[in-house]
């Protein structure tokens, strides 16, 4: 039934998330030929356009991240509409569990989630490749990787290493995401009933604010120390030898990930007994 | 020996059920009610009595506050969703969703779906399979609903007002679909207030008042005689305000 559910939830929360998703790409053209401009500078014929880049530079991002706010919300339109909304007297009814339902609703919306950060990152970093405008950041980030981890592993797996602990890493920081807001969904529409989509709406913004900065602070710490052990920062900066760092990253972040789990297990089972115990459509 | 056994276990049995939405406000309480194989029955009340909520909690979407729901035996779960059929009173489709992608969205889910009687049916009824359901009126989506929930060999068929939104003209050819439809294994139970229209199809009926309790209840035919009157007048001296 898992697989059935994944197909209806795929293909439902699609027909919403590629119309951001396309936006946020469309976006990218506008986005190099503005950062184009932007970085000609040694060219003076171009300054007045430098001057008129920015404001525009302004009005492709918000398009950018309008693209990328449509995505991140289809999951949970799909969420609410299929549990609370008048489809809902369709999916209680269906023969499988709630728990098959909920689980199916999370692996979609990781899914969708993870992909709309990629395509705005895909997006980000064509813009900056094309403009020819951030290269040095690209230059220095690849060397950077001379120092640390490639005293204590193989040069060729640094790259694989650090895309894997912070694959696994951003994977749990996308699900407590998810979860949290599933769970306040899924709160709002068992209590608020009536008002449920007002009261999710406050709810996401108050939780909108408090969890970005909540996140930022674990991932700032985190890229700053692999941005120091790859030297992008200046080594001086963190009074530690580079191995050393390596290893406190690692571990800082396997720490980190492991009570991510652990709280996201507990929003998922609090989502869950909701569902089961307390949900009453009407 | 075995089939006789399992035809004469009662479809549904709901024991001491109570549910209420406000504290001391109750719309269900203590409410008792079986129903058998191979009939139709008629929950007939007035507007309010808790007719909806009954099948809302019988088929999953509300929690009872206590009691028990058993469904062919069983204590009601999301397997027993496997063995009934609900119309609720009002369409739960997306808009956006073309006629046909709901006939797969039920094959996929149930079993015992038949789709080419769905077809059949939408033909009968001209409800073109390729329409998106915003381009239907509220009629037609009860229609097409009502296609959906009786192309189904469900044990038990829940019918929240199936006429109520219908034109006169398609009301007897869904009440010919409700009783051809079903086989001597599975029962119906029929809420509406259009009680004249549905009488001629029921088999049993009962007056549930509010709070859940029953006013009357038995064989459709037999009241008709010892009473010697409609189940429709007998309804409006009942409930005359």
């Amino acid at each position: 039934m898992l697989r059935k559910c994944l197909k209806y939830d795929f293909k439902e929360t699609f027909k919403l998330w590629w119309v951001g998703a396309l936006t946020t790409l469309l976006s990218c053209i506008p986005m190099t030929l503005v950062m184009r401009i932007m970085t000609n500078n040694e060219d003076p014929s171009i300054s007045d356009g430098t001057l008129l880049a920015i404001p525009l530079f302004f009005l492709v991002w918000f398009g950018m991240m309008i693209g990328t706010v449509i995505s991140t919300l289809s999951v949970y339109i799909r969420y609410y509409r299929h549990f609370f909304g008048k489809e809902a007297y369709l999916t209680f009814t269906l023969p499988v569990k709630r728990s098959t339902l909920f689980t199916s609703k999370f692996m979609s919306a990781m899914f969708f989630t993870i992909f709309t950060y990629v395509i705005l990152f895909v997006g980000l970093f064509s813009a900056v490749f094309l403009s020819e405008g951030g290269m040095g950041v690209f230059e220095a980030f690849e060397n950077g990787f001379s120092s640390g981890l490639k005293s204590l592993i193989p040069a060729a797996m640094v790259g694989a290493v650090v895309t894997v602990v912070y694959g696994i890493f951003l994977t749990a920081v996308t699900a407590i995401n998810v979860l949290s807001y599933f769970l306040i969904i899924t709160f709002c529409g068992v209590y608020f009933k009536k008002y449920s989509l007002l009261a999710i709406i406050v709810a996401f913004y108050i939780l909108g604010n408090f969890g970005s900065f909540v996140v930022a602070l674990p991932l700032a710490g985190g890229f700053l120390a692999i941005f120091g052990v790859t030297g992008l920062v200046d080594a001086n900066l963190i009074s530690m030898g580079p191995i050393q760092l390596v290893l406190t990253v690692g571990a800082a972040l396997l720490l980190v990930t492991i009570a991510l789990t652990a709280i996201n297990m507990l929003l998922a089972f609090l989502s869950n007994e909701l569902l089961e115990r307390k949900l009453n459509v009407s | 020996m075995t089939e006789q056994i399992l035809n004469t276990e009662p479809i549904l049995v709901c024991k001491d059920l109570c549910k209420s939405y406000k504290k001391n406000k109750p719309v269900l309480k203590d409410f008792n009610f079986c129903v058998e194989p191979g009939k139709i029955t008629g929950l007939l009340g007035p507007n309010g009595c808790g007719k909806s909520t009954l099948l809302k909690l019988i088929s999953g979407i509300l929690v009872p506050d206590s009691g028990e729901i058993l469904l062919c035996g069983q204590k009601r779960s999301e397997k027993s969703n496997a063995l009934i059929s609900y119309l609720p009173d009002s369409p739960y489709f997306s808009d956006g969703q073309k006629v046909e992608n709901m006939l797969t969205y039920f094959a996929d889910f149930y079993p015992d779906f038949d789709k080419t009687l769905a077809l059949n049916m939408l033909g009968d009824l001209g409800i073109d399979p390729k329409a998106r359901f915003r381009t239907l009126s509220k009629g037609t989506k009860e229609k097409a609903q009502l296609v959906l929930v009786m192309s189904r060999k469900a044990r038990l068929y829940m019918l929240d007002e199936p006429l109520g939104g219908v034109d006169p003209a398609a009301r007897d050819y869904i009440l010919r679909t409700i009783i051809g439809n079903y086989s001597p294994d599975s029962a119906v139970i029929i809420t509406t207030h259009l009680i004249a229209d549905v009488e001629p199809a029921l088999d049993d009926f009962a007056f549930m008042n509010y709070g859940g309790e029953i006013l009357l209840s038995g064989n459709a035919d037999e009241t008709r005689e010892e009473q010697g009157k409609s189940l429709d007048t007998l309804f409006r001296e009942v409930f005359a305000c």
